[in-house]
């Protein structure tokens, strides 16, 4: 930083510090150098985009990229089993009967961590001001939003997979006969037509996946929208009392 | 020091079928009716509490599948007669 003069007007040029020149490990690493960088632009530090380097611009879309693939991809393996629920298929809390409660609890358990995990990015989404945390919020949230997308045709062929393929009559009573010394054959005609009536469910779930997936792509644009749209009004008060 | 493993053995105070049996209301007290709602929905909430409000992710992680294995446990411990 400079102090010219000593007149009381200060010209203050705040420069970029190497201390957050870190290569963000994972989602928190990322979100907290956002942060730091919001901050410094925030005060007026004038950080040009081209900073970011493409180094640097792959690692945050590595990073995005990685947590929504994973943690997206364990709770739509979940989606079957909630809707296994809704349908009377699959027991919660021991009882085949599900109140509304649970109902609503295991539908939480499947999309609260999704969702949760779109609102935590929308958070660092909305930290979105000067063009140097804007390259970086872009290419983190289009690594985010490509995980999702992946993830997201990764489960819909997966479960319709499951369907076309692999859980034909056929391939069930192939399955099950090899456990016929181990189990009495009216358990294994339970668990065939257990199968045969769960089988739709993945269907389903395919495409709740996809609306899931949606909501969790939307939650961050939206969030980087908003702070486009408060970014703009900022600059048109800050032109206006200028030019006062 | 036998007579202290002895002491630790519960089926020395208690025959096998009451020791089972405990275990059984203990897991049907855990997983099942009110109290598995509320374990489970307590898990949760503290699961979004590590993992939103303090960032800390292992926690976060750990409660959100201690809240799955009491919601689905039930059916898999019955499978296993421990229910």
């Amino acid at each position: 930083m400079t102090n010219k003069g000593g007149s009381g007007t200060s010209d203050i040029i705040p420069v970029q510090s190497v201390q957050a020149e870190t290569h963000p490990r994972g989602i928190i690493d990322a979100i907290s150098n956002i942060e730091y960088y919001h901050a410094q632009e925030k005060r007026g530090a004038i950080l040009s985009a081209g900073f970011f380097t493409l180094k640097q611009k792959i690692e945050y879309f590595e990073v995005g990229f990685r947590g929504s693939f994973i943690s997206g991809l364990v709770t739509a393996m979940i989606t079957p089993v909630a809707i296994g629920v809704t349908e009377k298929m699959i027991p919660v809390f021991g009882s085949s009967t599900p109140t509304a409660f649970d109902v609503f609890f295991v539908f939480l358990l499947a999309f609260g961590f999704s969702l949760g995990y779109a609102c935590f990015i929308a958070r660092a989404a909305s930290l979105y001001i000067g063009p140097y945390t804007r390259s970086m919020i872009r290419n983190f949230v289009g690594g985010v939003i490509t995980g999702a997308i992946g993830k997201m045709i990764i489960a819909f062929i997966f479960f319709h997979f499951l369907y076309m393929v692999v859980l034909t009559e056929k391939h069930i009573a192939w399955l099950l006969l090899k456990f016929r010394g181990k189990a009495s054959i009216n358990t294994i005609n339970a668990v065939f037509r257990w199968i045969l009536e769960f089988k739709p469910v993945l269907i389903t779930a395919s495409y709740l996946v996809v609306i899931i997936t949606l909501v969790f792509i939307a939650i961050p644009l939206i969030a980087m929208s908003l702070a486009a749209a408060r970014n703009r009004k900022l600059e048109k008060v800050k032109a206006i009392a200028e030019n006062f | 020091m036998q007579a202290f493993l002895d002491f630790l053995n519960p089926l020395k105070h208690a025959s096998p079928e009451r020791y089972i049996t405990i275990w059984q209301a203990l897991f049907s007290t855990i997983l099942e009716g009110f109290w598995g709602r509320l374990l489970a929905f307590s898990f949760f909430g503290l699961s979004f509490w590590f993992g939103v409000r303090r960032r800390n992710f292992a926690a976060a992680t750990t409660f959100f599948v201690l809240s799955i294995l009491v919601t689905y446990g039930a059916p898999i411990l019955r499978s296993l007669r421990l229910l």
